[in-house]
């Protein structure tokens, strides 16, 4: 598609012999690509085999939730990943937190593969075959040898999942090019302390408006219709829901306003239906204690994804599991007009995390060969598949609540 | 690792959660003595226990470096002096405010108190807010609601749960406690270690072995038991064989065949060449090699 040719193919030199003929549009926006089944508008969540998972990516106007592992480690890795992808690909960012200053977590981002070492590492087992494929060269008609190469496949030629390298930070430079903002939940307390609530917690109703003002005043939503460059927002709000911010839905059964977080949520995705934005929040689920508000915040999301790490778990030990840093789960993906979305079959994904690469694969339990396994792993290949089948990690709390 | 945290190894906020059975204050009480000793500033907030009753095992020497912000004697601020007239609870945000950041030590005992009389998200945001380099915070665990207790677990650092052993050597001081230390590294590793010690008063406490001997295991026991505990005896004494193998037995058992191991000697021995049919007829066969269809006339 040309489209695809002209967002990815500007770094290259690449020049396609046909354009569609019409608007230029959307697709002219930096680091998204049209979905290939729904015309949707895709942007890369940062890690290219979470965006395979998701059906091509994450859509423009949609939210995605992570709900966090027992320790945050990977949901925060999955969070910078994600920022990490909007600043290379020149998307202008809004970054909130209660508990680190926006300024040190994008400090701590990880830096992008460029493209030759990128190239290096992974194609390796490609340019083996190219050098086997030279040696029986044929002549193709003299016009096309004249011609540049074009690339096979649409996802190699755009610049659409980038990969990163988590043992380096992003080059300052990068980061002074970036246009980003911030919202830091205790400065902006000391900055204005008395509020108007509007059956909120106060947290919510402040970064709402900050949100807000800024899709307005830099023009997001096309209320300035002047500017030249349409660009992409990228929200990033870490740990909603948790205590930092002002409400209790973590300490207690009974929290004071158990509706705080659903209206957030409500008049944010009507805010981000109405931009060009997307949004990650991540959501320590694990320690909400009320599971009816987890289901309701799911019905909410969009795209919600849970993670559970093997950290500090017997899994950690298992060797059934040795290769795998924890579980994903896919809990839901939106249906964005269409009838069905495309949930692949397999729900036993598993996620390993490399210096230079997070892959999310499909977890494998080896064969039971009854005579040379023993008893104890035997029960522990069966409850295994128990908690996989039921396709949610955390399950023992929720119990509490099903009790009459 | 106790030791080690008692020393200076702890930075963040620390949470020490203490029950009914085994009480944290005295090991409060050993890092703040070692905190005094090793020059460092300290603020403590009490408000379950007298000050004398706090300062009672330090060294006199090191006093000056403890400062201690009184909320016991006078938790309702009924006195009207300046930052009581407050109350206990108030001022104690005040206080957390207001101390100094940098090399400071923070100790509240307890935080349990706090919790019991203020909302939590706001305790837990002045928490999180202080910029001292150390925070020591006592919790009574049975007070408080599982997830409350999940939610300070995630905020703090280094999270210390004691536990009593069930046939303590006496009660008191000099008994022994299990602790279980959970670490959040720099890097997002996480570090879990249970230990046993015994705490002198005014001192660091001494990590000990695993007890040995006829003692049940501790209660919190989970599949990370410790091997050594239950074997006092030695099944092989009373064998009237021997089990073992020496090392020359084991050389000649590896170098015999294995049953089913085909080498080419065997399979000579084994096998026939060529593979004849020595076939004796019976008395009631009819060897003919004709083909008896041939009589047919079609």
């Amino acid at each position: 598609m040309a489209a695809l040719a002209t967002g990815g193919a500007t770094r290259r030199g690449i020049a396609p012999s046909f354009r569609r003929a019409g608007e230029p549009g959307l697709a002219a926006l930096p680091g998204t690509r049209p979905s290939l089944r729904r015309g949707q508008l895709l942007l890369s969540s940062g890690v290219p085999s979470l965006d395979a998972v998701l059906g091509g990516g994450l859509a423009v106007g949609t939210l995605l939730l992570i709900e966090e592992d027992k320790y945050g480690i990977y949901s925060n890795l999955l969070f910078k990943y994600f920022l990490a992808e909007g600043i290379v690909s020149g998307h202008h960012l809004f970054v909130a937190s209660a508990k680190e200053d926006p300024a040190d977590i994008l400090k701590e981002l990880p830096a992008p593969l460029l493209d030759d070492i990128y190239k290096n590492e992974v194609n390796e087992e490609e340019t083996v075959f190219k050098s086997k494929e030279s040696q029986d060269y044929m002549k193709i008609a003299w016009r096309y040898q004249n011609l540049p190469k074009m690339e096979a496949s649409p996802a190699a030629s755009s610049r659409f999942g980038h990969y990163y390298d988590v043992s380096k930070t992003l080059s300052p430079e990068l980061l002074q090019s970036t246009k980003w903002h911030r919202f830091f939940l205790p400065e902006e307390i000391s900055l204005q302390p008395n509020i108007n609530i509007c059956n909120m917690t106060s947290g919510y109703t402040r970064l709402l408006q900050s949100i807000q003002r800024i899709i307005y005043q830099e023009g997001f939503d096309g209320s300035h219709p002047q500017k030249k460059q349409k660009n992409i927002l990228r929200i990033g709000i870490q740990n909603l829901g948790s205590v930092l911010w002002g409400e209790d839905i973590c300490c207690t059964d009974n929290p004071e306003d158990i509706h705080s977080l659903t209206k957030f949520l409500y008049i944010l995705r009507s805010l981000l239906r109405m931009s060009l934005s997307a949004c990650i929040i991540t959501v320590p689920a694990h320690l909400i204690q009320n599971k009816a508000i987890m289901e309701r915040v799911t019905n909410l999301s969009d795209t919600v994804v849970g993670l559970e790490s093997f950290i500090g778990s017997e899994r950690e030990t298992n060797p059934l599991y040795k290769d795998y840093h924890g579980l994903i789960h896919i809990h839901q993906i939106p249906q964005l007009n269409s009838l069905i979305c495309d949930v692949s079959d397999t729900k036993d994904l598993a996620f390993r995390l490399k210096r230079k690469l997070f892959t999310i694969e499909r977890l494998h339990l080896p064969p039971d060969l009854s005579d040379t396994v023993s008893r104890s792993s035997k029960q522990d290949l069966a409850e295994s598949a128990k908690l996989l089948s039921s396709g949610c990690g955390a399950m023992a709390m929720g119990k509490k609540h099903l009790d009459f | 690792m106790l030791g080690e945290l008692v020393a200076g190894a702890a930075e963040g906020l620390v949470l020490v959660e203490d029950t009914v059975d085994c009480e944290g204050r005295s090991l409060l009480q050993s890092f703040v003595a070692a905190a005094a000793c090793r020059g460092e500033c300290v603020h403590v907030f009490g408000f379950e226990v007298s000050e004398e009753e706090f300062r009672g095992c330090l060294d006199p020497r090191a006093a000056p470096q403890v400062q201690y912000h009184d909320s016991f004697h006078d938790p309702l601020g009924w006195s009207g002096v300046g930052l009581e007239a407050l109350g206990a609870q108030e001022s104690w945000f005040q206080g957390l405010r207001g101390t100094p950041g940098g090399a400071v030590t923070v100790v509240v005992d307890s935080l349990s108190w706090i919790l019991l009389r203020q909302p939590s998200p706001a305790v837990c945001q002045a928490l999180a807010g202080a910029r001292v380099q150390r925070m020591l915070v006592l919790l009574h665990a049975d007070l408080h609601p599982p997830g409350l207790l999940g939610v300070l677990r995630s905020l703090a650092r280094v999270v210390v749960a004691l536990a009593s052993t069930s046939q303590g050597l006496g009660v008191g001081r000099g008994s022994l406690h299990l602790a279980s230390v959970f670490q959040r590294m720099r890097a997002g590793k996480v570090v879990t270690k249970k230990e046993y010690y015994t705490l002198q008063p005014g001192f660091p406490p001494m990590s000990v072995e695993e007890p040995r001997g006829p003692m049940s295991p501790p209660r919190d026991d989970d599949t990370m038991a410790h091997p050594g505990t239950w074997l006092t005896f030695d099944p092989r004494a009373q064998l009237t064989f021997n089990p073992g193998v020496s090392v020359e037995q084991r050389q000649v058992r590896d170098a015999m065949p294995l049953p089913f191991h085909f080498s080419p000697c065997k399979k000579l021995s084994v096998l026939d060449q060529g593979g004849q049919i020595y076939y004796e007829p019976d008395p009631g066969d009819d060897l003919d090699d004709e083909d008896p269809d041939d009589d047919l006339d079609v």
